[in-house]
Formats: C-alpha cells, sequence, structure tokens
C-alpha cells in the first residue's frame, strides 16, 4: 500500500510534467517590444565603383560541337551558312537470303542509287513562310569538322588551310530538294548511281557533302541525316535492299563573323563566346550621394550585412539580327579560378545551379531589359576582411559551350546603361543584452 | 524503505531538472509577455502550498523549505529534498483591437535540499527563480528600400530565450523556543540569447534572399544574500521576516557576442510573514513584500521600473481526509504588483485566487515523509496595454527520509 502510493506520486508527476511540457514561447505582435529596428536599404553601384576590366572571349568550342546543323542564306542582315558532312564508309557487306531461300552474307553489293535524308528542327529553326530549297553538293577540298570555318578550311597548330573559295570551297552539284513545311519535317535529296559511287569510293581523298539552303531569307536547323542507300545483293539479283550509312561528321561554316562592339558584353554562340567580369567592390563607401544619404558615409560594408548582391546587366539587341537567339538564352556565371591564364583558365562551380533564362524577346530591338545576376556570396567574399577572395572575377557563359549560333548581348562599361551592382543590405546596431 | 525512498525522489528531481533541458536558471518556458519588459518578468520562487495560501513565501507554519524564508527550515529533523512544478495556461490580449492569443508552459520554480545536522542546524541547497526572460515578438512590415524605391515585405523577430535564477546555500538554526534565525548566500546563474531576425517575404531580388540575423548571449552572474528570522509563540502564532540583498547582476557576452557587458542593480527585498491559529485546524495566514526595481529600471529606454509592494492571505485546514490520508484544504488570494512596465504605463498589476489541497502521502509515526501539494490558480494581471488571464497549476513534493 505505501508502496503503491509512492508510485503513485511519481506517476502523477510525470504525467503533470508531460501534460505541462509543451512549449508555447509567449508571442507578442508589438513591434515597439522589438529592441532593434535594423534598417533594410538597396545599394546601386556605378561600375566604376564596383567593376574594373570588362573583358570579352571567344572561341569556345566550335560550331562542330553542337548538335544541329546551321544552314542560312542571307538571314536578317546577311548571315550565310553551310553544313559540310562527312561520310562514313559505305556498308561493305549484308546478309541477304539467296535465291534458294538461303541467308549468305554477301560483301559484292552495288549501290545503285541513294539518298541523303535529313530532319529539320521546325522549332529550332525560323519561321518559313512556304516550301524552301537545299542543295547538296560535294566537297572537293580537304577540311578539318573542329576547326573550319567559313574562310579557312583546316586551322589547326603548323596547319592553317583556306578554302579556294570562301564557304567551302569548290563543290560539285549532286543535287537540290525542296521541303515544304505544309508536309513534313524531312527533305530528301535524291543521289544517282554515278553521284553514289562517287561519294563511296574510299579511294577519294575527300568524301564530304556541303550542304546549302538556297531559298533567301530563311535560317535552319537541321537535326539529323541520313544516308540511305538502294542496293542489289549480287546472290539475289531481283531484290533491292534499303541500307542506311551515317554521317558521323556534321558542322557548319558560316559568314559573317561578328565581333562584340567595345561597349558591349557577349554570351553564347558558336564558337562561344564569354564575358568575364572584374570586380573590386570597395569595403569603405565614400559615395556617390544617393548612397551616403541612406546609409551614411563613410560606410563600412560587413559581408553578414549583405542580404543579397546581384550585378544588374542590361540586354542590348542582337547585331546582326541573325544572331539573336531563337529561344531562351540560358546564362551561366562561374568565377575563374586562374585569372592570370585567361581566356583558358578553369571555371569554379556555377552561382546559378541550372542557369538562368533570358528570354529570346530581351535581346531584339525593343526588347532591352535588366537581368540580375546573383553574386551574393562572391561579393560577401571580396569585401570580407577575414576570407581572402580566391579570384575577383567571374565568367559569363552560355549554360554549356557552344550551345547555339545565337548569342546574347549586353551593355558594357562605357555604354549608357553600364552594369551594375545592386545591394540589398541590413544595417543594425549591436543587440545588447538591455 | 525510508532511505530508499528519499534516494528514489532525489533521482526524480534530478530526472525533472534534466528533462526540460535546464541549464542553471533557464525555465522550461515563459509565463507572461510581460517578459519583454525590462528585465523580465517575475517568477516568484514559491511551492504549491505558499501559492495556495496567497502567501508571499514567508511566515507560514511548518518547516518546509522555502528560498525566501531562510528560517523556515529551522525545525527540521530529517533530510528532505523538495521540488515545485507548475504549468500556466495564459489567455493574453494586447490592446483594443488585437486578436487575442494564448500560450502555455511549464517552468520549476523552487528544487532544494534540506539536512540537518543535530545540535548545529539544518542545511540547505537549492535552486529558485528569479527573472523569466522567455517571449518573441514577431510582426510583418513593409520596409522602403530607397535606392530604386523598390519596397519589401519582411518579417522582423525577436526572441528571448533565457532567466535569471540563483543557486543558494543556506543555514537555519533554532536558537531558543520562540526565535529561529536563518541565512542563505549565493549567486546569481542562468543565461539570456537575444536573437534579432528579419525574413523577407516578398523582395525583387534576382534569388533567395537568406535571413538577416543578429543577437548573442549573455550569462549571468553575481552574489545574492538573505538573512531571516522566525518567532514562534506556542503553537499559536508564527511572524517571520526576511531581508534580501539583491547585489547588482552581472551579464557577460559570450566569447561570440558583439554585445557590451552589462551590470543591473537588483532590489533589495523584504518580505513580513505570519500564521495564526484561529482553530485547533484551521490557521489564517497573511504576508507582505516590497522590492523596488526603480534603479534597474532606469537602465531602459521603452521601460521603467517600479517598486512593488504585493501582499496575500490565506486560509489553511488541516483536518481534511482524502484518500485515507491526512489532508489540508487552501484558499488564498495574492495581490501586487509587477516590476516593469512600458514607459508611461500605468503601475502594473496582478491579482490571483487559489486553492489547493495538501496530501500527506506516507507517514511514519508523527513524520510525514512523503507529502504533496496540488494549488490550482486563477489570476489576471495587467501591463500597460497587456492584460492576461491565466489558470496555473502547481504541484510540490516533499520528501523526507534517512
Amino acid at each position: 500500500m505505501r508502496s503503491s502510493t509512492g508510485r503513485t506520486a511519481a506517476l502523477l508527476l510525470l504525467a503533470s510534467m508531460a501534460w505541462g511540457c509543451a512549449e508555447e514561447v509567449p508571442t507578442s505582435s508589438d513591434g515597439d517590444r522589438i529592441a532593434i529596428v535594423p534598417r533594410t536599404v538597396e545599394l546601386i553601384l556605378p561600375w566604376d565603383l564596383f567593376g574594373e576590366d570588362a573583358r570579352v572571349f571567344g572561341g569556345f568550342g566550335s560550331s562542330d560541337d553542337l548538335f544541329n546543323v546551321v544552314v542560312a542564306n542571307d538571314y536578317r542582315g546577311g548571315l550565310e551558312s553551310r553544313g559540310l558532312l562527312g561520310l562514313a564508309d559505305f556498308p561493305e557487306a549484308f546478309t541477304v537470303r539467296d535465291t534458294v531461300g538461303e541467308n549468305v552474307r554477301d560483301s559484292a553489293l552495288t549501290f545503285f542509287s541513294g539518298r541523303l535524308v535529313a530532319l529539320i528542327d521546325t522549332i529550332a529553326s525560323s519561321a518559313v513562310d512556304g516550301p524552301v530549297e537545299f542543295s547538296i553538293s560535294r566537297l572537293l577540298e580537304e577540311w578539318h569538322s573542329p576547326t573550319a570555318v567559313w574562310d579557312l578550311a583546316v586551322d589547326t597548330v603548323g596547319d592553317r588551310r583556306p578554302w579556294t573559295v570562301p564557304g567551302g570551297g569548290t563543290v560539285d552539284l549532286l543535287s537540290t530538294a525542296v521541303w515544304d513545311p505544309a508536309e513534313g519535317d524531312t527533305v530528301v535529296f535524291e543521289l544517282d548511281s554515278a553521284q553514289v559511287a562517287v561519294l563511296g569510293d574510299t579511294a577519294q581523298a575527300v568524301r564530304a557533302i556541303r550542304l546549302d539552303l538556297e531559298s533567301a531569307g530563311n535560317r535552319l536547323e537541321i537535326a539529323d541525316l541520313r544516308l540511305r542507300l538502294d542496293t542489289r545483293p549480287s546472290v539475289n539479283p531481283d531484290t533491292t535492299l534499303l541500307l542506311t550509312s551515317l554521317v558521323p561528321t556534321r558542322t557548319f561554316i558560316y559568314q559573317p563573323f561578328a565581333p562584340p562592339p567595345p561597349d558591349g558584353l557577349r554570351v553564347g554562340g558558336a564558337p562561344a563566346w564569354r564575358t568575364v567580369l572584374n570586380l573590386d567592390v570597395p569595403r569603405v563607401l565614400t559615395g556617390p550621394e544617393e548612397i551616403c544619404d541612406a546609409v551614411g558615409c563613410p560606410f563600412t560594408l560587413d559581408p553578414d550585412q549583405i542580404n543579397t548582391a546581384a550585378i544588374l546587366l542590361s540586354t542590348r539587341e542582337v547585331v546582326p539580327a541573325a544572331f539573336q537567339p531563337s529561344d531562351t538564352l540560358r546564362m551561366d556565371v562561374r568565377p575563374v579560378l586562374a585569372p592570370d591564364r585567361l581566356p583558358k583558365s578553369p571555371l569554379g562551380g556555377s552561382f546559378l545551379g541550372g542557369g538562368r533564362g533570358i528570354p529570346q524577346e530581351a535581346f531584339g530591338p525593343d526588347g532591352s531589359t535588366e537581368v540580375g545576376i546573383p553574386v551574393t556570396e562572391f561579393v560577401r567574399t571580396l569585401v570580407s576582411e577575414d576570407r581572402e577572395a580566391p579570384t575577383r572575377q567571374f565568367a559569363l557563359l552560355s549554360i554549356f559551350e557552344p550551345i547555339s549560333i545565337a548569342f546574347g548581348a549586353f551593355d558594357g562599361p562605357g555604354s549608357d546603361r553600364e552594369p551594375r551592382l545592386r545591394l540589398i543590405i541590413t544595417v543594425s546596431d549591436t543587440l545588447e543584452v538591455r | 524503505m525510508i532511505g530508499r525512498r528519499l534516494t528514489a525522489l532525489l533521482g526524480l528531481t534530478l530526472l525533472t531538472l534534466a528533462l526540460p533541458g535546464w541549464a542553471g536558471a533557464r525555465t522550461a518556458t515563459a509565463q507572461s509577455v510581460a517578459a519583454a519588459d525590462g528585465l523580465g518578468a517575475v517568477l516568484a520562487p514559491l511551492d504549491a502550498r505558499a501559492r495556495a495560501l496567497g502567501s508571499v513565501g514567508i511566515g507560514l507554519r511548518g518547516d518546509g523549505l522555502v528560498p525566501t524564508d531562510p528560517a523556515a527550515v529551522a525545525d527540521l529533523v530529517i533530510p528532505s529534498v523538495t521540488f515545485t512544478l507548475q504549468t500556466s495556461w495564459v489567455d493574453v490580449q494586447e490592446g483594443e483591437g488585437t486578436d487575442p492569443g494564448t500560450f502555455a508552459g511549464t517552468r520549476f520554480p523552487v528544487v532544494g535540499v534540506a539536512y540537518p545536522v543535530i545540535g548545529v542546524g539544518v542545511f540547505s541547497l537549492g535552486f529558485s527563480t528569479v527573472l523569466d526572460q522567455e517571449w518573441r515578438v514577431a510582426q510583418e512590415r513593409r520596409v522602403d528600400l530607397g535606392g530604386s524605391g523598390a519596397r519589401a515585405r519582411v518579417t522582423d523577430r525577436f526572441s528571448s530565450e533565457g532567466g535569471v535564477g540563483t543557486v543558494r546555500v543556506g543555514f537555519a538554526r533554532r536558537i531558543n523556543r520562540t526565535l529561529s534565525l536563518g541565512a542563505t548566500f549565493g549567486a546569481y546563474t542562468g543565461d539570456v540569447s537575444r536573437v534579432f531576425t528579419r525574413s523577407f517575404d516578398s523582395i525583387d531580388a534576382v534569388s533567395a534572399v537568406p535571413v538577416f540575423s543578429v543577437g548573442g548571449q549573455w550569462r549571468y552572474s553575481g552574489l545574492v544574500t538573505s538573512l531571516g528570522a522566525a518567532a514562534d509563540f506556542g503553537e499559536i502564532f508564527r511572524v517571520s521576516a526576511s531581508y534580501g540583498f539583491g547585489g547588482s547582476l552581472g551579464a557577460n557576452p559570450t566569447d561570440d557576442t558583439d554585445g557590451a557587458e552589462e551590470s543591473f542593480p537588483m532590489p533589495d527585498d523584504l518580505r513580513l510573514g505570519a500564521s495564526a491559529l484561529l482553530a485547533p485546524e484551521l490557521s489564517l495566514s497573511a504576508g507582505l513584500q516590497r522590492s523596488d526595481w526603480s534603479g534597474t529600471g532606469e537602465l531602459y529606454d521603452e521601460a521603467e521600473g517600479h517598486s512593488v509592494l504585493t501582499w496575500g492571505t490565506g486560509l489553511e485546514f488541516t483536518g481534511a481526509r482524502l484518500l485515507g490520508k491526512a489532508s489540508a484544504l487552501r484558499v488564498g488570494y495574492r495581490r501586487g504588483g509587477l516590476p516593469f512596465a512600458p514607459v508611461g504605463s500605468e503601475s502594473p498589476t496582478e491579482s490571483i485566487w487559489s486553492g489547493g489541497i495538501g496530501l500527506d502521502l506516507f507517514q511514519v509515526g508523527p513524520t510525514v515523509v512523503a507529502a504533496s501539494d496540488f494549488t490550482l490558480e486563477r489570476g489576471s494581471r495587467t501591463v500597460g496595454s497587456l492584460s492576461e488571464e491565466y489558470w496555473r497549476f502547481a504541484l510540490s513534493v516533499r520528501v523526507s527520509g534517512t
């Protein structure tokens, strides 16, 4: 009995504790009880206060790296672009059923016709009003797919060879075809036996095709190319087989080359452009007047005060217009880890994690807009007394290089809408115990 | 048998201390929004019996271990462990037109052990609460960012977590049949963490804006002393007095705190109380307590300290039986002030009606070795535009043994 009384008391106590331990801290909505009232202000720093040495570098990757082949003819300001297609060896043997019904391997194939089938990426291509005409020709000059450009067939170390005629040199016309967008997304170029024979002749120094867009005012992108070959097996001449030969080498060459303007920044293109900005954010602000009015001068920036920091870039119209993005431009921002090795410096991890999409309209004639690039941690490190910034430079680039022949353009230092640094900071007195 | 029970209850006491994550004087949670004013809200270190009788913590009959009555424990004959748990449910209204709020929380205002040494006196060691500093404020604001003229919607939060307590050692001795004296000596303990955060709910930014935060932690220190005397006139009447020297409360910032060290003058504390036997099993008790917090309040811009006079009275009937055990029935009323209020507001007041029972759980001869007290209070307080009404349940357990 006595024992049960003690247990009862203990249980009662524990039950009471469990009952009462639901914590609900008294919370007031009376803001006057807050001991300090920090101020959150926006500071807009002009370029000459935080940045220096904005540079645009080009030549990252090549059109050979792109999945699509771009062809254009006098497109929006004169873009000319031609596809260069390197052919694989034709099939040398195939297993076919002979006249008595047995499967035998036939290594004496005879190709009597063929066709080049091109699949058009209608989403990535410019809008087409009606049927457009293409042509394919046989390349006659040696070329190097990763380095070939409009003027140069080869541009490797120690080997720089121009085309005899810019834009792919002299060629032999093979075929023409008309593509009607109303009928589908495939265009077919017919080849006769002689043409097939030449294209399949491995003794030829060059086995390649140039793809031209003949209809002016268009830019189309080819997503896939296949060479279909009609063959007649020697073991069963009454049968026609259709074999496919891949087109393993695909690139395009274009003109004009559009160097960035001196007061402009550029991102994207193929080969790709990068813009590198060098930030020198002062730890102590002594101006301009608007900032001093907001926070008082001199004002010492503390990393913990910086809520967010963003570079504000104004988009500008892309010129020539042919290079205006036809889809959202996805831009990335990454630190330059070895500035002294630019333009080949390795880059650090992305600030954005997935890139930042900028609508293509922003690069049109009436679409100028301001784009914010978050650089909060970067700037915090720059103004920190405790942390040594590994780099003061970061690169603006497309999320993949190259990702498109199109590029984005921004107003650079010295222009009317030069880059600005937007800081949102919260300034607080030290919190005391009373 | 008794020794095992004492050991078990001592273990339970330690478990009680460990469960809510106590550290020094930290209370489990707050009891009032008024803790936001000045140095905090007073956490009276009263056990359940004193609360039921409307006592200010002095002058009650018996030999309980009461932090505010150093001489009361002088007649203790066997070692005792006592602790008190109390839970509050509070309805709060902040001015006209505001939405009422509710909160609840538990605290442990008194934990102590007393050990008599025959022929010498009674030694004690105890922890008791002094001030509660557990509160929060949350407010949404629209902030003009200047610059480009942008505005942002933010939520500001300020939280204070912690409190002030004391750890004391004491000694009490009966001088003669009438007079007993007692003294305690100890130190302030506890800490407070104060953190302001601003979260950006709606802001024109290109990426998520992290929460802005500033704050710090301070640990309390300082010495505290109290002296007490009790005079017993037979079994009929007892009168007691105590005087506590508040000294100064030091608040020392931790290494990663930018805030400054601070020293708060703490008020001296005078308590007077008496109990009279009206009938063989019916007694009347009354008491008053005075402390002047105006000096402490001078450190604050938004709050001011007040001189607090608290009085209370109660009746205790000890002839009842409950569950076959000797029991006590108690009622009481207490009214007083609060130490801090916003500048310009009227003196804050608090009044409490209370009732409770005492239950002797285990008795060996005339000695009660295990007892518990249960009290339910209904109180209200007004601090400036803030008004609170609350229910408070208190439970005290006392176990004695050798």
